[in-house]
């Protein structure tokens, strides 16, 4: 068996064996209840309104799923990496010959396979939702829209995967979650940053916006036909979202061999 | 008593290894192993004996990859260890340390999975063989119980089946019947034995002298991340003057009472009978070292024929926890 094909099983393994743990996890059925409860919540909030019910629907209910999934994905980064190394069951697997690339990619797999699964489950929820109000099938615009949202929380999983690489959970998770939130608002400030503003000032937000911008992956504001992304628009954007994800996971595995196992 | 070097290639061979850790900013770097060599003969139980904090787990952990070294090499099979050695290489930490969400049967399947993917490609063959493990270690009822469910004992059995399950050519065991009633010690050490005798070389982590006593050929004694004793002349010619060549060939123990000094010179004069290797004086009983059981036998008999009382006649490892922590004690 050649190298390629061996690191592949090994590959697969640790994934499948994330991908398992993380299903088992006591964080997937409140991830589904609070998705749930979201829903219903924009539900509501679309029946209650007297104009533009599919707007309100989409707006409450994708904001919800994008808070919801983003905190489930850094929750999970963090804790495959952490929960590895405080039960010890990293000590274990890396005497196996597995190399630490290997694992901290497997890791990440099976975290992206899960927080696909939980994808599907709300999209499936979400669509009930739709025809349930006589919305019919969702449009390709909204099919876009959706998976560009589970791209923003697999850019957040890769992201807590890297800082837990070197860090404790509860400092990884708190890091992630506030780099999270200058990505969801950098082009925000940017945007809005006074005219008056020294140079510097209006030099540094619009760097932060132009590198870490997670506003990128929120389409909902697009939805509509007249104002949807042109297709090298939204090539770019998803793009963007893949080049994250690799550079992030790269740093993991730099940082992450470079160091010794300590449980 | 001179003692032959050893002869055979060994399996694993440290040279010169030396760790560094760095805790804080403020505080100097403490050197936690220092330019230790040694070598793990192959076919053989080697022990890795030491008090806590001397250095052993740091070792294994080195030997693992886990850590890496600040200077020196570690050999396995002729050639520097990587990953791909590993497979070759069985290891049960001191403690649990499965992942608690995974049943006893996945733990397993995912072992194999990685260790020999070649052998075990289809998933078939790979249950046979964990069924036939778990059955081995007696957890059949217990196999799609989560390892975070399972009692201490329990769990050990799967760390023992983990670490074994791929035939590996190097066993490391950390303290193996750590936190085992006396039946699993028991169990415990007859597994070791059978591995053993299946020409697995083994690497034994423990404080048990006992366990040393009934399973090494060889052991190797650290004190502060140093080689300060061992049963092996080539580890403690490498290691230098400091480190002490320990006579490991006196298996056999008479623990007596009554005896005079004069009386043994009288037997060995008269009777024509090799002298013992050994001779300790504990108080009102003496023990005599011998390095055959024949000899041993002989002087048993001569010495009850004086009407010197014989109190226990044993084949046991000769270097007792007494002899460490009197050495511990002079070194301090």
């Amino acid at each position: 068996m050649n190298t390629i094909s061996r690191t592949t099983r090994t590959l697969s393994v640790i994934s499948w064996e994330t991908f398992v743990l993380l299903r088992r996890d006591k964080v997937f059925v409140p991830a589904l209840v609070a998705s749930l409860l979201i829903s219903a919540f924009a539900n509501l909030a679309s029946d209650w309104s007297v104009e533009d019910f599919t707007k309100i629907l989409f707006d409450i209910g994708f904001f919800g799923f994008q808070v919801t999934g983003s905190l489930v994905a850094i929750f999970w980064g963090a804790k495959i990496i952490s929960d590895s190394r405080q039960e010890g069951s990293l000590e274990v697997q890396l005497s196996a010959p597995i190399s630490r690339a290997t694992w901290i990619v497997g890791k990440y797999i099976g975290l992206s396979l899960c927080l696909i699964t939980l994808g599907v489950i709300l999209f499936v929820i979400w669509q009930s939702l739709m025809l349930l109000n006589e919305f019919g099938w969702m449009t390709q615009n909204q099919i876009v829209c959706y998976l560009f949202m589970v791209l923003s929380w697999l850019v957040q999983g890769a992201l807590a995967i890297m800082l837990a690489s070197f860090m404790g959970q509860a400092i990884a998770m708190f890091s992630t979650l506030c780099l999270w939130l200058t990505g969801m608002s950098s082009a925000l400030v940017a945007n809005t940053v006074s005219p008056d503003s020294t140079y510097l000032t209006k030099a540094i937000t619009s760097g932060i916006a132009r590198f870490w911008d997670f506003q990128q992956f929120n389409l909902v504001d697009f939805i509509q036909d007249n104002n949807w992304l042109g297709s090298q628009e939204l090539a770019y954007r998803a793009a963007y979202g893949v080049l994250l994800i690799l550079v992030q996971i790269s740093l993991s595995v730099t940082i992450f061999s470079s160091r010794d196992v300590n449980s | 008593m001179e003692i032959e070097s050893q002869s055979s290639a060994p399996i694993l061979d440290l040279q010169n290894v030396r760790k560094v850790f760095k805790y804080d900013i403020l505080k100097p770097k403490q050197t936690v192993i220092k330019n230790l060599s040694c070598a793990f003969p192959t076919g053989t139980c080697t022990g890795l004996l030491g008090h806590n904090g001397a250095g052993k787990t740091t070792t294994i952990r080195l030997i693992l990859g886990l850590l890496k070294p600040d200077a020196g090499s570690i050999i396995f099979e002729g050639k520097k260890i990587g990953t791909e050695a590993k497979a070759a290489i069985g290891y049960m930490p001191e403690i649990n340390k499965l992942p608690g969400g995974l049943t006893v049967e996945e733990v397993l399947n995912h072992h194999l999975s990685v260790f020999m993917p070649e052998q075990f490609k289809n998933s078939a063959a790979r249950k046979d063989a964990v069924t036939k493990k778990i059955e081995e270690v007696q957890l059949s009822k217990h196999r799609g119980k989560k390892i975070g469910k399972l009692s201490k004992g329990m769990a050990r059995r799967v760390a023992w089946a983990q670490a074994t399950i791929h035939q590996p050519r190097l066993l490391i065991l950390d303290e193996p019947s750590s936190g085992l009633d006396p039946l699993g010690r028991s169990e415990m050490l007859n597994w070791i034995s059978e591995e053993k005798k299946r020409g697995t070389s083994i690497i034994l982590c423990t404080h048990e002298l006992t366990q040393i006593s009934f399973l090494c050929d060889h052991f190797h004694l650290l004190k502060r991340g140093e080689l300060v004793m061992t049963s092996m002349p080539d580890a403690a010619k490498s290691a230098g003057p400091g480190c002490i060549l320990y006579d490991w060939q006196q298996k056999y123990a008479v623990h007596v009472s009554g005896l005079d000094k004069n009386l043994v010179d009288k037997i060995s004069t008269e009777r024509r009978l090799t002298k013992p290797a050994r001779i300790k004086e504990t108080g009102m009983s003496a023990v005599l070292g011998f390095d055959s059981y024949e000899t041993a036998s002989a002087w048993v008999r001569e010495l009850m024929s004086a009407g010197c009382m014989i109190l226990k006649f044993s084949e046991e490892f000769v270097l007792t926890e007494e002899d460490i922590a009197n050495f511990y004690r002079n070194e301090a």
